[in-house]
C-alpha cells in the first residue's frame, strides 16, 4: 500500500517537529529514497532554513565550545590535506605509513615500501646500524608450580601441567577445555617491553596482549563466574557463556563482560584505565561507580581522582596496535615517548620545554625506531639514541 | 536571520585566511544552524556533528565565496547536501539507523537534566579559565570575549599572530580537557555515545 504524496509530505513535517514514532520514522525514511520525494524534501528543507535562520535561537555553551574546539583545531592545521573526519581514518589505513603531525602536514613516506623490504632482507640491518628493531612475539608462561617457560615467535611446543595441556602455536598460547576439577590453578602470562602475545583460554576466549603486560588467569574456569587478572593493555574477544559471566580486573577497575569484543589499557605510567567497548556490553566498575558502556565507547578512569568519564571513543585509534600501528589523535610528545618505550624497549629521557606540541597520525609499528624518529624529528624535536637509551630535546 | 554587522567585512578577512573571522561567522550562525539540523537528523550528537562538517566546509570553500551576497545561501547550499546524505544514509542503512533510534532514547531520558548541566558546564568553565597560564588567558579573553581578531591581539600583546592562533587552539582545547576530567558523571554521561 502506497500513500500519496500529499500524506507523506505531512508526515515529513509530523517528523521535523518531532511527533513520529519509530514505525513512522522508518516508513518516511523509506519514501525519502523514491525519486518522486525528492522536491518535497528540498521544498521543506529550504522552508525550515528560511523559517529557523530568520529565529533567534540559544544552544547550551558547552555544546557551541565543542564545536568550535573541533573547528579551531581543524582549521589551525594549516597545510593539512583534509579528509572528512570519518573517512580519514579508512584512508589513512590504505597507506603503507602516514604520520600526521603537530604543523599538521601528513607525510607521505613513499620510501617506507623499499627501506621495508631493504630491512626485511637483511635482517641484521637494525642491528649494524645500531637501529632498534620493532617489538616481536613474546613472553614468559609462570605455571601454578612457579617453573617459568620461555614463549618466543618461533616456538611449537606442549607445555604439560597437571591434567591442563598448553599448546604453543607461534605467538600464541592455547589453553584446551577439560574437565572439571575442583583445584583451580592460575597461570600468569609476561609480556615484557618489546613483545605481544595472545592468548585463547580454557573456555574459548581470545585476548592479545601488548608490550609490558601480564594477565593472570585460571587453566579452567570452574566456578559459576569467569575472573582474569590484567596489567597493561589486552583486547578481549570473550566467548559468550551467559550462566558464567565474565570479569577482568585492572587496577582497581572491575570490568563485567556481558558480550564480546573490548579493549583494556591499564598500563600504571598511564593516567587513566580506559575500557574501550568494540562490540556487545560491558560495565565498568570503579569503587562506587558504575558505569555501562555501548559499543564504541570508552570509560576513562582517573585514578588519582577516583572520577569516570564515559565518551565516545575513536576505536580505530584504541586498538590500532592490535592491527599494526600505532595511531596518535592530539598526543603529546609524552604520550608518544611512552608508547614507544614498551614497544621498542627503550629507555627514554625527555624533559619537556615550551609550548607543548600535538601530533597525530597513524605508523605502522614493524618499522625499526629510527623510521619513527625520522618522522617525529621532522617536526621540532631532535633525537639522540645511545645503546637503548633515547634522549629528546624538544625543537622550537 | 539578520546579516551579522559588518559581514561583508567579516567575509572578507576569513577569505584572507584569519580564523577569527571565522569563528565570529561560527559564532552568528551556528545556533540557528544547529536548531535547523536537528529537526531533520534528531539526535544531538549527529547534529552536532553536522554543524561542525557544514562549518569545516565553510572555511574549506572560503575563497570561492562573494562576500557582497548572502552568506546564508552558501550556508544553506552545505547544510542541504549534508541534510541530503544523512537522510540518505538514514533509509539505507539500518545498523545507522537502529544507532539513531537507540540514542533518541537516551535523548528523552537525559533531556530533563539539561539545566543542571549548563550550569555545571558554566562553572568548569570559569574554573578552567583560571587555570590558564596568563599569556594564554590574556589572549583567550581579548579574542574570544572581546572579539577582537588574532591581528589585532597580536598587536596589542606584542608576540607573532602564529602564537595568538596557537593561544586559542591550546586554550579552547584545554578547557575541553578540563572539562572532560573534572565534569561529573552527569555531564561525562552527555558527552558520551556519538553515533559515529
Amino acid at each position: 500500500m502506497s500513500l500519496s504524496t500529499e500524506r507523506y509530505e505531512e508526515l515529513l513535517q509530523k517528523y521535523l517537529d518531532g511527533q513520529c514514532n519509530r514505525a513512522e520514522m522508518e516508513e518516511l525514511y523509506a519514501w525519502l529514497q523514491s525519486s518522486g520525494a525528492n522536491r518535497s524534501l528540498l521544498a521543506a528543507m529550504q522552508r525550515d532554513f528560511e523559517k529557523t535562520m530568520s529565529e533567534h535561537h540559544d544552544i547550551p555553551s558547552e555544546l557551541s565550545d565543542r564545536i568550535e574546539t573541533r573547528l579551531l583545531q581543524d582549521i589551525s592545521q594549516e597545510k593539512v590535506i583534509r579528509f572528512p573526519q570519518r573517512a580519514r581514518l579508512r584512508w589513512v589505513a590504505a597507506a603503507a605509513v602516514v604520520l600526521l603531525a603537530g604543523s599538521g602536514i601528513y607525510y607521505y613516506m613513499n620510501t617506507v615500501s623499499s627501506r621495508k623490504a631493504l630491512t626485511a632482507n637483511t635482517g641484521s640491518l637494525a642491528a649494524d646500524t645500531g637501529d632498534i628493531a620493532p617489538g616481536t612475539n613474546k613472553a614468559v608462561l609462570t605455571l601454578a608450580n612457579g617453573d617459568v617457560v620461555t614463549l618466543d615467535s618461533a616456538g611449537n611446543q606442549i607445555i604439560n601441567q597437571g591434567e591442563t595441556v598448553v599448546r604453543q602455536q607461534n605467538g600464541q598460547l592455547h589453553y584446551a577445555a577439560q574437565g572439571s576439577s575442583d583445584v583451580v590453578t592460575y597461570n600468569t602470562l609476561t609480556v615484557p617491553r618489546g613483545g605481544q602475545f595472545n592468548i585463547v583460554l580454557s573456555d574459548g576466549s581470545h585476548v592479545w596482549l601488548n608490550a609490558a603486560s601480564s594477565m593472570r588467569y585460571p587453566t579452567s574456569f570452574n566456578g559459576d563466574r569467569r575472573e582474569v587478572e590484567i596489567q597493561g593493555q589486552g583486547y578481549f574477544e570473550v566467548a559468550p557463556n551467559a550462566g558464567k559471566p565474565f570479569f577482568v580486573k585492572a587496577n582497581n577497575a572491575e570490568i563485567q563482560v556481558l558480550g564480546t569484543q573490548f579493549d583494556i589499557m591499564a598500563y600504571a605510567d598511564e593516567k587513566s584505565i580506559n575500557t574501550t567497548l568494540i562490540e556487545g556490553l560491558v560495565n565498568v566498575k570503579y569503587g562506587k561507580i558504575e558505569q555501562r558502556l555501548k559499543p564504541g565507547q570508552q570509560a576513562v578512569v582517573d585514578p588519582a581522582s577516583g572520577v569516570m568519564v564515559v565518551m565516545k571513543a575513536d576505536v580505530d585509534q584504541v586498538i590500532a596496535w592490535k592491527t599494526g600501528f600505532f595511531e596518535f589523535d592530539n598526543a603529546t610528545m609524552a604520550d608518544i615517548l611512552r608508547q614507544l618505550a614498551r614497544w621498542y624497549d627503550i629507555e627514554v629521557s625527555y624533559n619537556q620545554t615550551g609550548n607543548e606540541r600535538l601530533f597525530g597520525g597513524r605508523i605502522s609499528r614493524s618499522l625499526p625506531l629510527s623510521d619513527i624518529l625520522h618522522m617525529l624529528e621532522a617536526n621540532g624535536p631532535t633525537f639522540s639514541l645511545s645503546g637503548r637509551k633515547l634522549t629528546v630535546t624538544s625543537g622550537k | 536571520m539578520d546579516r551579522m554587522p559588518s559581514e561583508e567585512e567579516v567575509l572578507l578577512r576569513m577569505m584572507q585566511g584569519d580564523e577569527s573571522a571565522f569563528t565570529k561567522i561560527y559564532r552568528h550562525y551556528h545556533a540557528s544552524l544547529y536548531v535547523y539540523l536537528l529537526r531533520f537528523c534528531k539526535v544531538p550528537s549527529l547534529a552536532e556533528d553536522l554543524v561542525h562538517d557544514v562549518f569545516l566546509k565553510v572555511w574549506e570553500i572560503r575563497d570561492r565565496i562573494n562576500p557582497e551576497l548572502s552568506f546564508t545561501g552558501y550556508l544553506y547550499r552545505i547544510a542541504r547536501n549534508h541534510v541530503i546524505k544523512t537522510i540518505d544514509k538514514l533509509a539505507t542503512d539500518k545498523n545507522f539507523r537502529d544507532q539513531l533510534f537507540s540514542q533518541l532514547d537516551d535523548v528523552y531520558a537525559v533531556q530533563p537534566e539539561q539545566q543542571v548541566r549548563t550550569k555545571e558546564y558554566d562553572r568548569l568553565f570559569q574554573e578552567a579559565l583560571v587555570r590558564m597560564p596568563p599569556q594564554r588567558l590574556n589572549v583567550f579573553k581579548l579574542c574570544r570575549q572581546e572579539g577582537k581578531s588574532y591581528d589585532e591581539v597580536a598587536l596589542l600583546l606584542g608576540i607573532s599572530r602564529n602564537a595568538v592562533k596557537k593561544h586559542m587552539v591550546l586554550g579552547m582545547r584545554f578547557i575541553y580537557d578540563y572539562v572532560h576530567r573534572h565534569g561529573d558523571i552527569l555531564l561525562a554521561i552527555y558527552l558520551a555515545g556519538k553515533i559515529f
